[in-house]
């Protein structure tokens, strides 16, 4: 599965998408505003 | 005569005095009982009571003067030092009394003067320490001056005034203080959270073992690491909820709630631990005991909060009984357990934020369950109650009307 994981707090982030990792899925992390939108129109 | 006058003194003094603590943050009943027992006792034709507002004393409350006269000086602020009595006061930080207004020379209030209607004034300061934090005025429209005893009784309804404007300003200081701190807890609050979701977060990976295997040392030392992060954020929970609580702010998410079923979740939260120590748990809910009016997750906290200082009260091999009834109208729950007991002198603290009284066999916990509950408790229209004995065990109960709050 693609999983977008919006978080703003750099470690947070890193958390997330690294547990979503090992359970098999793709992860995109978006951060900031301009990334969270730019994220969900790619 | 004088016993009389004194009598009369005394009754005004005590009624200003029960004004001023009935009515602790609020000026103008102060004011209007200061003024009105100023103007009988000082046989004065009128009377006014001035306050510093900024850089100018602005009038509050004015008595038997014409309304003409009152819209007049409502527009005219008066600085200390100005040609004014409460002008002179303010400068002078003493009372000053002007015989004669209309033949005084500094009195510069001609329109005043001309709606007012009075010649002999007497001004009193309202004084903290060096500060002139208000004036009361007192006219007579004859020429005939205050004596010395009238004076002096005006100074004791200035004490008192001051007093009610010092209560009115550190109430508002608090005010703005305790909307700083909310700010502040708000702020806090997700400061703190999001790096402690990563101290928690990242142990459990660890401890999961996802990314290779600790040896058991590690393992403990992770552990410790989560535990303490729970706790950590279980605190700033809690300091949360609890300054919500205190700030008014908390509200109740009220819906029909299944008390047999919220009882047994609690109960079913604390079972493996109840385990682990060899303590006999039991729950019994009375068959008229169905749904309450109330907030779902906050009674379940109660019911958690009570049920795990039971369980972490109570040496091992001991027992916890939970009984829920219905009692006129209000549902009663008890938390009986067999444990360590708290000594009736600790009884009422126990309620009070970060108490534990004695019963310090564990060093876990916030120290607010007890105070939150209470709290949500009380939000339901309800009371909680401990009994207990030392060494025998404690029994919490708690109860809340069955309808809607």
């Amino acid at each position: 599965m693609k999983v977008l994981v919006v978080e703003d707090n750099e470690r947070n982030a890193k958390l997330g998408r690294d547990v979503l990792s090992y359970a098999g899925h793709e992860v995109v992390v978006a951060g900031l505003l301009a990334d969270q939108i730019e994220a969900l129109r790619a | 005569m004088e016993a009389d006058r004194r009598e009369l003194e005394l009754a005004a003094t005590r009624e200003i005095l029960e004004v001023l603590g009935r009515c602790a943050f609020e000026l103008e009943p102060v004011f209007e009982t200061v003024l009105g027992q100023a103007v009988r006792l000082c046989r004065a034709d009128a009377g006014l009571i001035y306050v510093l507002d900024g850089d100018a004393y602005r009038v509050e409350v004015a008595l038997g003067a014409s309304q003409e006269y009152r819209d007049y000086i409502a527009g005219v602020p008066i600085e200390a030092g100005s040609g004014t009595l409460v002008g002179r006061v303010g400068a002078e930080r003493r009372t000053v009394q002007i015989l004669d207004a209309p033949a005084d020379p500094k009195y510069t209030m001609s329109r005043a003067l001309e709606l007012g209607g009075f010649r002999t004034m007497l001004g009193v300061p309202m004084l903290d320490g060096e500060r002139v934090l208000g004036v009361i005025v007192l006219w007579r429209e004859l020429k005939q001056p205050f004596d010395e005893p009238t004076v002096e009784l005006v100074t004791t309804f200035a004490a008192q005034g001051a007093i009610a404007i010092q209560n009115v300003q550190t109430a508002r200081e608090l005010e703005v203080a305790s909307g700083h701190k909310s700010a502040f807890l708000a702020s806090m609050s997700h400061e703190l959270r999001t790096p402690l979701n990563a101290v928690i977060g990242f142990s459990d990976v660890l401890l999961e073992e996802m990314f290779g295997p600790l040896n058991e040392r590690q393992a403990e030392y992770v552990r410790d690491i989560r535990d303490s992060g729970r706790h950590l954020l279980e605190l700033i929970n809690e300091i949360l909820d609890l300054s919500k609580v205190e700030a008014g702010r908390m509200e109740l998410e009220p819906s029909a709630v299944s008390l047999p079923e919220l009882l047994d979740g609690g109960m079913a939260l604390v079972r493996e631990r109840a385990a682990r120590q060899a303590l006999t748990v039991t729950l019994d809910v009375g068959e008229e005991v169905g749904l309450v009016w109330g907030d779902a997750v906050k009674l379940k906290q109660v019911v958690v909060n009570l049920l795990t200082n039971a369980v972490k009260f109570t040496p091992s091999g001991g027992s916890v009984a939970v009984t829920a009834s219905l009692e006129g109208g209000e549902v009663v729950v008890l938390v009986r357990d067999s444990g360590v007991g708290i000594a009736e002198t600790d009884q009422e603290r126990i309620f009070e934020a970060f108490q534990r009284g004695d019963r310090r066999v564990s060093t876990e916990g916030t120290g607010l369950g007890l105070t939150l509950s209470k709290r949500f408790v009380e939000l339901h229209g309800g009371r909680i109650w401990v009994d207990s004995a030392v060494g025998v065990g404690s029994t919490f109960g708690f109860a809340i009307p069955v309808g809607a709050p």
